[in-house]
């Protein structure tokens, strides 16, 4: 039951610190790593492109999911219940916000070209 | 030559989460209150939490085999596509991108919130995660036809 309640405690929290962390890593670039596709090569942080493209999209899914794992697993061992005071609802409206606020600044960079 | 094949299992995986996806969205928002009688209605009728699992290794398993043909794509589609200045579809894929990146945040509390009924708030947050989930689907599904259909399979 404590296991099932911390498990509850740490998606909760990561659902929300994931979002938020993702749409900063995009915004300033806090990518973790680089990958340079046309080389085939990492490398670390946000670096700029070397003779070709370079994506940031995987280190700002690795930079948001560690960040979200570490934040989220201590919020788990935290004493007292946690979920108690967390309403449930942040778990979906924390992210469904950074998706509207991802889409809209696609459409501002792209459609208003 | 790989790469089509890849693309194709990557299609295939996502017709399969788009199926589950789909069926669980419409279980939980549109119930059946009687017994099941049409296709509709069967449609509507399944167990619902049967699918949660299935549903999160579809979509870790389609979003990283995207994740891998991604590469490829910005060296060959993407360039093109900027070359032709297409920067609508240019921007819906970026939105994919996001969205399918976004999605990853929620698994853990989706397979929470079905697992544990009983959890406070627990119905409100199924429904909504599912829907959530089902959004992210559909739109990275159509939006990888519209861009497939744009360039091919190149």
């Amino acid at each position: 039951m404590t296991a099932t309640r911390q498990f509850g405690t740490f998606a909760v929290v990561f659902a929300i610190v994931y979002p938020i962390v993702y749409i900063a890593a995009t915004e300033i670039n806090l990518a973790a790593f680089t990958y340079h596709s046309a080389l085939g090569q990492f490398t670390s942080g946000p670096t700029k492109p070397i003779n070709g493209p370079a994506m940031y999209w995987f280190g700002w899914i690795t930079t948001s999911a560690i960040v979200a794992a570490v934040i989220a697993g201590i919020a788990a061992y935290l004493p007292g219940s946690l979920l108690q005071k967390l309403p449930a609802a942040t778990a979906w409206v924390v992210p469904m916000v950074a998706m509207v606020v991802a889409a809209g600044l696609m459409i501002n960079m792209y459609f208003t070209r | 030559m790989e790469w089509i094949f890849l693309l194709i299992v990557h299609g295939l995986l996502a017709v399969a989460l788009l199926g589950a996806i789909t069926h669980q969205a419409v279980a939980v928002w549109w119930p059946v209150q009687a017994g099941a009688g049409t296709f509709v209605t069967k449609f509507r009728a399944v167990p619902s939490t049967s699918y949660v699992t299935a549903i999160i290794v579809l979509y870790v398993l389609t979003a990283l085999l995207g994740a891998f043909i991604y590469t490829h794509y910005t060296i060959s589609a993407r360039i093109a596509i900027i070359q032709l200045q297409l920067w609508k579809p240019y921007g819906l894929f970026e939105i994919k991108e996001h969205f399918a990146a976004l999605g990853l945040a929620i698994l853990p509390a989706y397979w929470y919130f079905w697992r544990v009924p009983n959890a406070p708030g627990g119905a409100n947050a199924r429904a909504m995660l599912t829907a959530i989930l089902a959004i992210i689907v559909w739109w990275n599904f159509l939006v990888g036809h519209i861009i497939n259909n744009l360039r091919g399979f190149a």
